[in-house]
Parts: structure tokens; C-alpha cells; sequence
């Protein structure tokens, strides 16, 4: 540490240098917290992803063909610890660009998706109050909605009992946007559209929700209901939370090959650039560190004296690039380019800084070490005579 | 000439003298090729993507769907209506009446090639009779075309290389059993070749749906898409609305699009804003090696600005030749790759019209990394550079 102002006195020998050798890696750093931080996000999905939660969807993902009849038998299964029915249908408010996705839920979803951001006196409310919706303040906010307001929702073709498309719900309440739904949530009574819609389509679910008693049998338990039911009249999809996290990240965006493909070209781009500054500064220096060997400095020493001047502006670029990551990370949060793919904003994390000091390090490591290794092999003699 | 003539004369002395400055001269080129290589590999996910909208949505067709559908996925267009749509002015007729064809549109889960990975959703669409007079660029490649009324399914060429159980005589578990694939085909790539099509009235009997999603239609000549528009709308009864098929898919595809440039720009820019410093660094050390001949070039009574060019020339040269290798990694890593958004299949596509982007950016990059070195360069006062040698 006592030699810092040695290595802080070298870099401002050539400021100009020294400040656009800092902005590249800043610049790098950025995409990198970025990018890493994508991945971190993605990760964090699957690492949060419950082991225990199953899944099951019909096969023919129409609409509604698995049946109260088969979430009666799941629930009879030894492994099932809780069940949980759910449907959706695409409708909007005011105008087809309005989107509004009710998502139906009946009792049992209260435990098999606890996660859900209702109370257990909203709960209580949405069962009581049938045509009644709870909002999340995004939905809320993008339809110009608040609790107590009405809220009529049509679908494109007639998809009531009556035959009419106007489903006429009301807004009960509005309750905070979780981060797992960033497309927003509109919570509805499944009991409501099951008795309201077509009868032919009654006691029709679109997903069931289970929760097993051990998350170790769920892949198996996954297997065992799509066999059970491949040759009913209604064959179903059971999936496990886990496989679908990552089916999302990995199948849908290949999250990991193009944040990974994008801070390596980041830091290679790096490389040649404080790599050559680098070699630049020692070359010109070279009396200066014979000098030092002369006053007692030994190899090793001097050779640190050179890797730390190539760290310093690397660090300090991880440092600066990180910060304005996390500045933009909220910012890409609201683009709406982004929120119409529903693509999660970067985490960035004390972790995901973590690794990027480390390859701070690595990349100042490995572009000062053929000047660090010139300086330690140095000879004082010849190197003075100059 | 004689300004023109020292300019050439004294970027030719700095471009033989280049390899001298090799180690920092790469800066510029690694830098570049990173930047740019980046940039063109992101934006050939937008190109494919928008390539095949492109191809899918043909001018002289129209889509009629719901007028409170957006997307075909959407629609719900009941039979009781399809009469008055299929007799509406502004589409072609031929000898057995509209060409028109009424589709409806699904999605099927289906297995991956790779082992392990979970399976997709394939868009699963049904044609009538009219489809091949609505798209005649469908061709059968592999077996033959499904029998009209027979629960048969074909698929597009592009599925094939990705998922399993897909080839002709394979069998695909559908609501009332098995349907066998009796052929493969090709739509000269657009979007159907990553689908799967069968006949569109058993399709909906076996998933018990009343409703076609869409009706495509090949219109007349010139002003045809009016005629037929107009119809529609003088029929609120219908509720139905005609958009133009290459419109539709332009107005569909936007958020994705979009969505990819924007990812391709912004990482492309912090990559070429790190790639301008570098390029800086480099110039401006390559005015400070040059110092002793650029003031003696001044001496001899050459001009700064052929002194200023020379500079500026070299940091094109350069980032030139970076975005070339950038340009040939993702050319040689992407092109052609097949990739699924989705329900969508594509290819990645590094377009002539990429390429240019590419060098575009990087001509912008040595510009802007050159203009300030080379003033230096040029107001390098001649003595005391002449004393220091």
C-alpha cells in the first residue's frame, strides 16, 4: 500500500492515456454488470423456482381442456399436499390494445401459489365478491384504474353463457406489482367464470397448481400424470417449476450464450487496449525501473509495481461501470421495448460485482503480463546505460 | 494540386510505416472487430426475424380477421359469417369462386432434437381447398400434400433440423389419436416452414372449436384492398376488417423487432464508445511516435492538412479492417444459424445491408477517434519537435 503513490504518480504521467484507458474499461464494465447481471437475474429465477410445485397444463394448450373431474383424482394422489385451479382468456378494456388477461383462480391457489400478493382478507374478499378483480398498480396504473372502479372487460368473440363478450367485473382493490409478473396481474373468482361461461365449457381448467408433499419425486410425479392421462380425453402437460425457469431463460432468449458472448467481447476489446497502454507506459520508463532495482526494489516488487498500474484503471473502471449498470438497470426496467417481451431488468447484485472485480483483476493480469515480466528480468546495468 | 498530391504522398509514407506501430495499431483493429462484431451479430436476430416477416407477408394477399382481434392468434371468425365475407368485392375469383381461404390457427407441444431440453410450441395451422390457389408458393418437398378431410398433418422444412418425431410417416398424438405426417414443405422460407398444417375442418373438430381465426385472400388488381375494406366495413353485422397481409406482419412483428434492435444498438454503442477511446489512445501515441517525422514533413513545407488526412486515414484504415474480422466472425458464427423465438423459426441473417451498417459505425468510430489527434498532428509546432530529436 506504501507504494501506491509511486503507481498513482506513473499513471498521470500521461493523463490523457491513463483517462481513456479508465473510460474503455468503464465502458466494458458497463456491458458487462449489464450483461452479467441478466444472467444473475435469470439464475436467481431458477435458483427460486420451488422444487416442490408441479404444473399441470392441458396438452393441446387451446383453451380449457383439462377438467374438474381430473384436478378431483390428482388431488386423491398420495404425493399431492396441495392443489390449485387456475384459467385465463385474452380480453381488453375500451380497446383491443387495452390487453387485460384475468387470471381466474379458485380457493385452493390461496396455498398452492402463496406467492400470489393477496392478503387473507382480500382473499376472503375475492371469494365473497364474485365479479370482483384485484389489479397490481402496473395493470392499475396502464389502465387508469382504481379500486372501486368498474372495469368491463370484452373478448374478441361472444364467450359467455348469455352470448354476450362483456364480462362486467369491478376493481376491489389494488395490490403491489410482484417482480415474478411483470406483465402485470389481474386477479379474478375462477368459481365466477366457470358458472358464467359457456356451458359447454364448464368445469374446464387451464392449469392446475400443485404443490407436493416431496420435491424430490416431482420430475417423476411429472411423468406419472402425463401416462395416466395420455389416452383420456383430455391428455395433459405437467411440468415442474424448475424445468419451466428455465425453459423461459434458456429456450426462449438463450440468456446464458449471448450475456456470456457479450461481456467476453467486452473484455477482450479491453485487453489489447490497456494491454498496449500498458507495454506503452513501461517502455518509456525503463530507466525508472532500473532505478528502482538499484534503490533495493526486488524483481518481484517491481514486477507488482507494474501489474498494479494496470489494475488500478481496470478496478477502477469495474467500479464506475458497475455504477452506471445499476443506474441504467432501473432505467431498462420501464422501457417499453422491453416490458412488451417481458424480459426481467439485470440484478446487479454485490455478487455480480463481486465477479466483475475479479475479472477486473484477470484481465489487468493478463494484459500486464509481458511488461511485468520484462521489468522483473530487467537488467540495471544495460537498462541505465541507455 | 499540389495539396492533393501531398496528401496522398504523406498518407502513403504513414501507411508504409505502420507495421512499426503494430502492437498499438491492433488496438484500434481488436477493438473495432469486437464492437462491431457484437453489433452485427445482434442485429442479424432483427434481419432473419424481419426477413422472414418479410417474406410471409405478401402484398397481394389479405388477412380479414375480427375487428377486435389484433393478431390472428386472436380471431374468431364463426361460419355463419364466412359467406358474406367470402362474397365481398376486391378478391381474385377464379373458376370455383374466392380465392379465399378460411384457416385456423393453434399451437402443439412438440419434443426438441436435443436431448434433455423441455419441448416447444409450434404454431399448428388449418387450410381448406383454396390454400394452395391463396399461397401457390407452398410446394410439397417430401411425400405428399394431407388428403382434404382426412385427419393428416404436413410440416415445413425449417421444423425438421430441431425437433423430433416430425419426419414424413412419423405420428403426432393429437385430440382424437394419432395423425401420421404425410409430407414436408417449403414455402421458399417464410414463416410457415417452421409450422405444421393440416386441413382445417377436422382440425377443428377434433379440438372442438366452432371458429376459423382468420381468412387469407388474394386480391384483384390496384385498389382492390379498398373495395374490399369498404365492403366489409358497410357490413357491421360481419365485424370483421381486411389489413393488407405484408401490413399485418409488419405490425405484428414491430415489438420483437424492435425489441432485438434495441438490444443490438445499445450493446453495440457501449461496445463502440469503448472501442472510440481505444481508438484515441492509439491515434493519439501514433502522432507522438510520428513526432519527428511529421515535423520534418512540415519542415520540407508539406501542409497540416495532409499531415491532419494522413492521421485520420490511418484510424480509417484500421477500424476498416476490424470491422471486417468483427464482420466475418459473426458472419461465419451466425449466418444461417436457426433459431426459435418462440413459436417462430429463423435464420440469423448478415445482410449486405448489415455489413454496411457495420462499416458505417466503424467509419464513424475512426473519425471521430482520429479528428483530434490529427489537429495535434497538424499544429505540432515544428521547432521544438525539430530540437527534441
Amino acid at each position: 500500500m506504501k507504494y501506491f503513490p509511486l503507481v498513482w504518480t506513473a499513471l498521470w504521467r500521461k493523463p490523457a492515456r491513463t483517462i481513456l484507458t479508465f473510460l474503455a474499461a468503464v465502458a466494458a464494465f458497463t456491458l458487462f454488470g449489464l450483461a452479467i447481471g441478466l444472467n444473475a437475474t435469470y439464475g436467481g429465477m431458477i435458483a427460486r423456482a420451488r422444487a416442490d410445485r408441479v404444473y399441470i397444463n392441458p396438452h393441446f394448450l387451446d383453451f380449457g381442456n383439462l377438467t374438474l373431474a381430473q384436478r378431483d383424482r390428482i388431488a386423491r394422489m398420495a404425493e399431492v399436499r396441495e392443489i390449485g385451479v387456475s384459467d385465463f382468456f385474452l380480453g381488453y378494456y375500451r380497446e383491443p390494445k387495452n390487453e387485460v388477461v384475468p387470471w381466474f383462480l379458485d380457493r385452493g391457489m390461496r396455498r398452492a401459489y402463496p406467492e400470489l400478493p393477496l392478503t387473507p382478507a382480500q382473499w376472503d374478499q375475492l371469494q365473497a365478491d364474485p365479479s370482483g378483480v384485484f389489479l397490481d398498480n402496473h395493470t392499475a396504473a396502464r389502465l387508469g384504474l382504481k379500486a372501486g372502479d368498474p372495469m368491463p372487460v370484452l373478448t374478441a368473440a361472444p364467450s359467455r353463457r348469455d352470448g354476450a363478450r362483456a364480462w362486467p367485473f369491478h376493481v376491489l382493490g389494488v395490490v403491489e406489482n410482484p417482480s415474478w409478473a411483470r406483465g402485470g396481474l389481474t386477479l379474478a373468482n375462477y368459481d365466477y367464470y366457470d358458472r358464467t361461461r359457456p356451458l359447454a365449457q364448464a368445469g374446464h381448467v387451464g392449469q392446475l397448481t400443485i404443490l407436493l408433499k416431496d420435491p424430490d419425486r416431482a420430475v417423476a410425479f411429472t411423468d406419472q400424470i402425463d401416462r395416466t392421462f395420455a389416452s383420456s380425453p383430455n391428455p395433459t402437460f405437467a411440468v415442474t417449476e424448475k424445468a419451466q425457469a428455465q425453459n423461459g431463460a434458456i429456450y426462449r432468449f438463450n440468456i446464458p450464450l449471448v450475456t456470456q458472448g457479450v461481456s467476453a467481447a467486452g473484455l477482450f476489446m479491453i485487453l489489447f487496449l490497456i494491454g498496449n497502454a500498458i507495454a506503452q507506459s513501461v517502455r518509456e520508463r525503463v530507466a525508472e525501473f532500473a532505478v528502482l532495482k538499484t534503490l533495493g526494489f526486488s524483481d518481484t516488487g517491481v514486477m507488482t509495481l507494474v501489474f498494479a498500474e494496470a489494475a488500478i484503471p481496470c478496478l477502477l473502471g469495474a467500479l464506475t461501470g458497475f455504477g452506471i449498470a445499476t443506474a441504467l438497470a432501473s432505467k431498462i426496467a420501464t422501457l417499453s421495448a422491453l416490458q412488451k417481451m417481458a424480459v426481467a431488468p439485470p440484478t446487479l447484485s454485490p455478487a455480480v460485482l463481486a465477479v466483475a472485480f475479479a475479472f477486473a483483476i484477470l484481465v489487468a493480469f493478463v494484459s500486464a503480463a509481458m511488461p511485468a515480466w520484462r521489468m522483473r528480468r530487467l537488467d540495471i546495468a544495460s537498462a541505465l546505460r541507455r | 494540386m499540389i495539396p492533393l498530391r501531398q496528401i496522398v504522398s504523406v498518407t502513403m509514407l504513414n501507411l508504409k510505416n505502420l507495421p512499426s506501430r503494430l502492437g498499438p495499431s491492433l488496438v484500434i483493429v481488436a477493438g473495432i472487430a469486437a464492437a462491431i462484431g457484437v453489433l452485427i451479430s445482434i442485429l442479424s436476430l432483427a434481419a432473419g426475424y424481419a426477413e422472414l416477416q418479410r417474406r410471409t407477408g405478401d402484398p397481394g394477399r389479405a388477412i380479414i380477421l375480427l375487428q377486435t382481434a389484433d393478431t390472428e392468434g386472436s380471431g374468431a371468425i364463426s361460419r355463419s359469417i364466412l359467406g358474406d365475407i367470402l362474397a365481398a368485392p376486391g378478391i381474385t375469383r377464379d373458376k370455383d369462386g374466392a380465392m379465399a381461404d378460411p384457416e385456423y390457427v393453434s399451437i402443439l407441444l412438440v419434443n426438441r432434437r436435443a436431448a434433455g431440453s423441455p419441448p416447444a410450441l409450434l404454431t399448428l395451422r388449418g387450410t381448406g381447398r383454396k390454400a394452395l390457389a391463396v399461397r401457390p408458393e407452398l410446394k410439397i418437398v417430401a411425400g405428399r400434400m394431407f388428403r382434404p378431410g382426412a385427419r393428416e398433418l404436413i410440416v415445413g422444412i425449417a421444423i425438421q433440423p430441431k425437433f423430433r418425431d416430425l419426419e414424413v410417416g412419423d405420428k403426432v398424438v393429437m385430440q382424437d389419436g394419432q395423425w401420421p405426417i404425410v409430407g414436408s414443405f417449403t414455402t421458399g422460407g417464410d414463416m410457415l416452414e417452421g409450422q405444421i398444417i393440416g386441413d382445417a375442418a377436422i382440425l377443428m373438430s377434433a379440438a372442438k372449436r366452432n371458429n376459423f381465426n382468420s381468412v387469407i385472400v388474394r386480391l384483384g388488381g390496384p385498389g382492390s384492398l379498398e373495395t374490399l375494406q369498404h365492403a366489409l366495413a358497410a357490413n357491421p353485422r360481419l365485424g370483421v376488417r381486411a389489413e393488407r397481409q405484408s401490413e399485418y406482419y409488419e405490425r405484428t412483428s414491430q415489438d420483437t423487432a424492435g425489441f432485438f434492435r434495441a438490444v443490438a444498438y445499445a450493446v453495440g454503442g457501449i461496445m463502440a464508445l469503448g472501442a472510440l477511446f481505444g481508438a484515441l489512445n492509439t491515434m493519439y501515441s501514433a502522432v507522438g511516435a510520428r513526432t519527428q517525422e511529421i515535423a520534418t514533413l512540415r519542415a520540407l513545407g508539406f501542409g497540416g492538412t495532409a499531415v491532419a488526412v494522413s492521421v485520420i486515414a490511418e484510424s480509417i484504415l484500421l477500424a476498416l479492417a476490424g470491422a471486417l474480422i468483427g464482420i466475418v466472425i459473426a458472419w461465419a458464427l451466425f449466418n444461417g444459424q436457426g433459431y426459435a423465438f418462440g413459436e417462430v423459426l429463423f435464420h440469423l441473417t448478415v445482410s449486405p445491408t448489415l455489413v454496411g451498417v457495420g462499416l458505417g459505425w466503424a467509419l464513424a468510430v475512426a473519425v471521430l477517434g482520429g479528428i483530434l489527434p490529427a489537429m495535434r498532428a497538424a499544429r505540432l509546432p515544428v521547432v521544438d519537435a525539430l530540437r527534441a530529436v
